[in-house]
């Protein structure tokens, strides 16, 4: 900070400080146009101002402790001593009196209040007065003025006619009502002056004008009067200095004497004369009436308290037209916050009543705009900011209130520091959480209004050095000193706020049982749809829920059952295993899986069920929920598939086997007919035979290969671990010997590993591979074939390479299926089994088998068998078949 | 095991219930050197009963059986593993001829105490190995296991 502002700063603080010590209601003087008389409750005098000694002619001495009887007649004194009788100790009474001095009498307005054990008596003698009451029908006065007031339409015409009546009253040249703020500055709302005064309607004077003491004097004694600010000060004899008599205290006096800095304040504004009233609401200091004069002018007694009545009547009328007005505006909110919450209570969702409510709704805090989230999803009315600065401003209240109170601000750049809202035009905003997640908010905005405060000169007080320190000196001029406010919206009402606040928390049980309904709907819609059966029981065996394919599959008819104790509703055997059930879950007290067979109406039910705990909200077990699935159905068609699968196999085995019988003898026999009657036959039926003889041998292959395929189906049995290279070399030795790889030069290129696999199945695989590479040749090279296995860590894969003529790739993966020839019968024999075997032997091991081949220079088969057990562990899922003793 | 002397008629017991089955070895052993003496018989009881009655010394012990697997009432395993458990009985040799090339037949019947085993026979050329190795035995030579072998092939 500026160091010479600094200064400043701390020199108008130490100069307020002693404006607010200056303890102006034990003044030790008082102003000059009356007389005050301390005296015992005898009327004996304490003190008296020194210009009553004048008038009296007496010394100080002479004067103290002599009865005022010496002064004023025993009848005047009689009546004062009446006023201060009966209970109310510090209201002001007042009394006409004679005042008998040594060299005149004057007629006088005598005030007498008591203070601590004093009495006060003020006299103000006639002659002093310029405004005396024009009739002393103060009763009609205030009549014609409370049934005006009736009349006032609104507060500037009420303002108006309080001003206008209190100036015609008391004869001011101009009346001001001077209204208080929350910050205790004050603005002039209404004034009645004579033209040649200068006007300060719509001014603002700082708080400072008017410092806390003086307020706080405001609020005890309402009337203030200065009757000539050039008055000199006539202090109270005799002068007390002794430090232990109590000063007394004249908080209540008329005429006690005022601060210089006041005074000085005045001159400034070219005032001679002035009188303040206090207007109070509530208790409060709700302004003051300002009477001003540009010169001396003294009103009488009668008349200020005609003046004082009046702003006393204004004040309780005021009270109640303030209460009214914001009665009937509060009746308007209170019928639209009803309309809104039926809305919202009787519609689908809170949004729909909202949304189509929106106006309400905005209106409901005479707000600019109104943006509401729902899930996250942000729609805006009216005046707001966009959706960043609201998700934004969200995110703040969020962060600093936890999103639990409704947050109110109208000053919102202000009190959140968010940037976005310095330049938005939106200045003030309810901001109302609806859900405990962040997602759902109801936020109310108004328009930023800029304010010129026009000040009764600037405000900024002129500091003057004095031996006691720095002193406050009025500034000079109290020309329009305009001040441009920005960055607000006019204040929010508190009441909106809490109604706002009503509202959010109504949203927010709207919205929970709305999440708590749909959930419910979901639930039922899963009970309703679900093939499985459902039912939940609590602690105590009561059927809570249950779903209708349970209640159809247990045969529980039509009657009530939901509520009942289950064991009263269920078969015999569905309750004692629902017993078990919950026994079991309640010991373990987590979901537990059951398999169950038994019979219920006598059909038999397989099934397989969850039971879990539910808990409530204090996460004790308050029911179980049982989930079954009924795979009886299930399991009867998995076996009758089995067993029709077995069948099926076993026809084809038992067909192709004792087709075998009739083949064999039709070819020995044909082959016995060559033989034995070659020579009887002519060159034709020799043909004949030999293609009988041709169609056999094929059809004995064909059936080979399908009894082979075939009887793979049938074994199930665990699979011994062989030595695949030993019986690679048997195989090859075998088929070397057969002349199947005649001409063929084989490699092993690779260490050949165990395996799980039957030997007769190895060979089958590795024989027709073999054949095959040896069987599809190039005509211009020998076989050159490899054999190789591979460990592909949880199989085995082994590899038949050959230089043959290879194969297309589009018959590379039909060549495995059943029957499927690429070839002409005359070109290469094949029955058209063999790949589709070598599959599904791959496959019974778990592994698969495939080519890849480049036409014209050769093919290589790989297959893979799973390194464990395959049978094994089939031989554990399934029961094991009995095994065919066909042969 | 030794064969019979070969001046005596030797005699073999075929099981068998196919005729032409029957037919098609008797035909193949006729030219055989030695003097065969063939049984036929079409059942498994029926079997179990001659050979009671061999056993008993009703009748004359055969010098070789030829069985097949697949028979009525008693099949050939059966059979075969029966004959292995009565005594007089153990010492015949048991030749299985079926038409099951099964490997699983075949070790079966090793098991139980067989001394060979032939698939039944397509062709011509298939049926004289058989013969052939009938004959041989009969003739005290060994058994050729290749010969077996490439008879199942």
């Amino acid at each position: 900070m500026n160091q010479l502002l600094q200064h400043h700063e701390a020199k108008l603080q130490q100069a307020l400080d002693n404006c607010a010590k200056e303890p102006i209601h034990i003044p030790g003087s008082i102003q000059p146009h009356g007389y005050l008389i301390v005296a015992d409750y005898d009327f004996h005098i304490v003190k008296a101002s020194a210009n009553f000694l004048e008038f009296s002619g007496q010394s100080t001495q002479q004067l103290v402790g002599k009865s005022l009887q010496r002064f004023i007649p025993a009848d005047s004194i009689a009546s004062l001593k009446n006023l201060t009788g009966n209970g109310a100790l510090n209201a002001l009474r007042y009394q006409t009196i004679l005042l008998n001095g040594p060299t005149e009498q004057l007629t006088c307005d005598a005030m007498i209040h008591r203070s601590g054990q004093y009495l006060i008596i003020e006299i103000e003698p006639q002659h002093l007065i310029d405004k005396l009451p024009q009739h002393q029908d103060f009763y009609r006065e205030l009549m014609g003025f409370s049934l005006a007031l009736q009349k006032v339409e609104s507060e500037d015409v009420l303002f108006n006619y309080v001003v206008h009546e209190l100036r015609r009253i008391t004869g001011f040249a101009r009346v001001k009502l001077y209204k208080f703020d929350e910050h205790w500055h004050g603005d002039v709302i209404a004034e009645d002056k004579d033209a040649r005064m200068t006007s300060y309607l719509g001014l603002s004077f700082p708080a400072s004008d008017i410092p806390e003491q003086a307020r706080e004097l405001y609020s005890k004694n309402y009337l203030r009067l200065i009757p000539n600010v050039d008055f000199t000060p006539v202090p109270m004899l005799p002068d007390d200095l002794d430090e232990k008599s109590k000063p007394i205290d004249l908080s209540f006096s008329i005429l006690r004497s005022v601060s210089m800095v006041h005074l000085q304040y005045l001159k400034n504004m070219n005032v001679r004369a002035s009188m303040s009233i206090s207007v109070m609401q509530n208790g409060q200091l709700w302004g003051l009436i300002v009477c001003h004069h540009d010169a001396p002018y003294h009103v009488a007694y009668p008349v200020r308290m005609a003046a004082e009545l009046l702003a006393n009547t204004f004040s309780a009328f005021l009270t109640n037209y303030q209460q009214l007005t914001s009665n009937s505006k509060e009746n308007q909110r209170e019928k639209v916050f009803n309309e809104i919450v039926q809305a919202v209570n009787s519609a689908a969702t809170a949004r729909e009543a909202l949304v189509t409510h929106s106006n309400q709704v905005m209106n409901l805090a005479s707000a600019d705009g109104l943006a509401m989230s729902f899930d996250d999803e942000w729609i805006n009315f009216g005046f707001t900011p966009d959706e960043s600065a609201t998700r934004q401003l969200a995110a703040w209240v969020q962060q600093s209130n936890n999103g639990e109170r409704v947050f109110s601000s109208h000053s919102l750049a202000k009190t959140t520091g968010l940037k976005t809202f310095r330049e938005s035009g939106v200045a003030g905003a309810i901001v109302a959480p609806v859900s405990h997640q962040t997602k759902n908010w109801l936020m109310f905005f108004r328009r930023q209004v800029t304010m010129e405060r026009n000040w009764a000169g600037e405000p900024v007080k002129e500091i003057s050095s004095t031996r006691a320190g720095y002193t406050l000196s009025p500034r000079a001029s109290f020309q329009r000193w305009a001040e441009v406010v920005t960055g607000h919206c006019k204040p929010w009402n508190t009441l909106d706020v809490e109604r706002i606040s009503e509202l959010s928390r109504l949203i927010r049980t709207r919205l929970y049982e709305n999440s708590l309904r749909q959930a419910n709907y979901n639930l039922d819609a899963v009970l309703r749809h679900s093939s499985s059966l459902i039912y939940i029981i609590d602690i105590n065996g009561i059927l809570v829920q249950i779903n209708q394919i349970a209640v159809e599959t247990f045969g529980l008819g039509d009657g009530e059952i939901i509520g009942r104790p289950f064991e009263k509703i269920f078969p015999e055997s569905l309750s004692s295993l629902t017993r078990e059930h919950i026994d079991t879950v309640m010991q373990c007290g987590k979901s537990t899986s059951f398999d169950d067979h038994f019979t219920v109406n006598d059909t038999e039910l397989h099934l397989i069920s969850v039971v879990f705990p539910l808990f409530d909200t204090k996460n004790a077990v308050y029911a179980l929920c049982n989930i079954s699935t009924d795979i009886s159905g299930l399991h009867k068609a998995q076996q009758e598939l089995k067993a029709s699968n077995k069948e099926l196999e076993r026809v084809a085995f038992v067909a192709s086997h004792d087709l075998q019988e009739p083949l064999r003898l039709i070819a020995t026999f044909t082959d016995l007919l060559k033989s034995e009657y070659k020579n009887k036959l002519d060159s034709q039926a020799g043909e004949y035979i030999d293609f009988t003889l041709d169609a056999a041998n094929r059809m004995r292959v064909l059936i080979h290969d399908l009894l082979e395929y075939s009887r793979l189906e049938q074994s199930d049995e665990t699979l011994p671990l062989i030595e695949t290279g030993d019986e690679l070399n048997k195989l090859l030795a075998e088929l070397h010997l057969s002349g199947h790889l005649e001409n063929a030069s084989v490699s092993v290129t690779s260490e050949m590993p165990e395996a799980y696999m039957k030997a007769e199945h190895f060979n089958s695989i590795m024989q027709n591979l073999l054949s095959n590479a040896a069987k599809y040749r190039d005509a211009d090279r020998p076989v050159d074939i490899a054999i190789a296995c591979r460990d592909q860590g949880a199989y085995w894969q082994f590899s038949v390479s050959d230089n043959g003529i290879g194969i297309k790739p589009e018959y590379l993966e039909k060549i495995f299926e059943m029957f499927q020839r690429l070839h002409r019968k005359n070109e290469f024999a094949g029955t058209g089994i063999g790949l589709a075997l070598c599959k599904k032997i791959a496959e019974r091991h778990g592994g698969k088998i495939w080519a890849e081949s480049i036409p014209g220079e050769g093919s290589t088969f790989h297959f893979t068998v799973i390194k464990t057990d395959m049978a094994q562990q089939n031989a554990e899922k399934i029961s094991p078949a009995t095994e065919s003793s066909v042969a | 095991m030794s064969p019979s002397d070969s001046s005596e008629c030797v005699t073999i017991l075929h099981v068998e219930d196919n005729p032409a089955d029957v037919y098609l070895i008797k035909r193949g052993l006729r030219g055989s050197a030695v003097s065969l003496d063939i049984v036929n018989l079409v059942d498994g009881e029926e079997t179990m009963e001659y050979l009671c009655r061999c056993a008993s010394g009703e009748l004359p012990l055969p010098d070789m059986v030829l069985l097949d697997i697949n028979l009525p009432k008693v099949n050939g395993h059966d059979l075969l593993v029966w004959m292995r458990s009565v005594q007089v009985l153990q010492s015949i040799p048991v030749f299985m001829l079926t038409s099951s090339s099964s490997r699983q037949d075949r070790e079966k019947m090793f098991r139980n105490g067989g001394q060979a085993f032939f698939t039944k026979p397509y062709t011509l050329e298939e049926r004289s190995t058989i013969v052939r190795s009938i004959e041989n035995f009969l003739s005290g030579l060994p058994l050729d296991q290749t010969a077996i072998q490439n008879a199942n092939a």
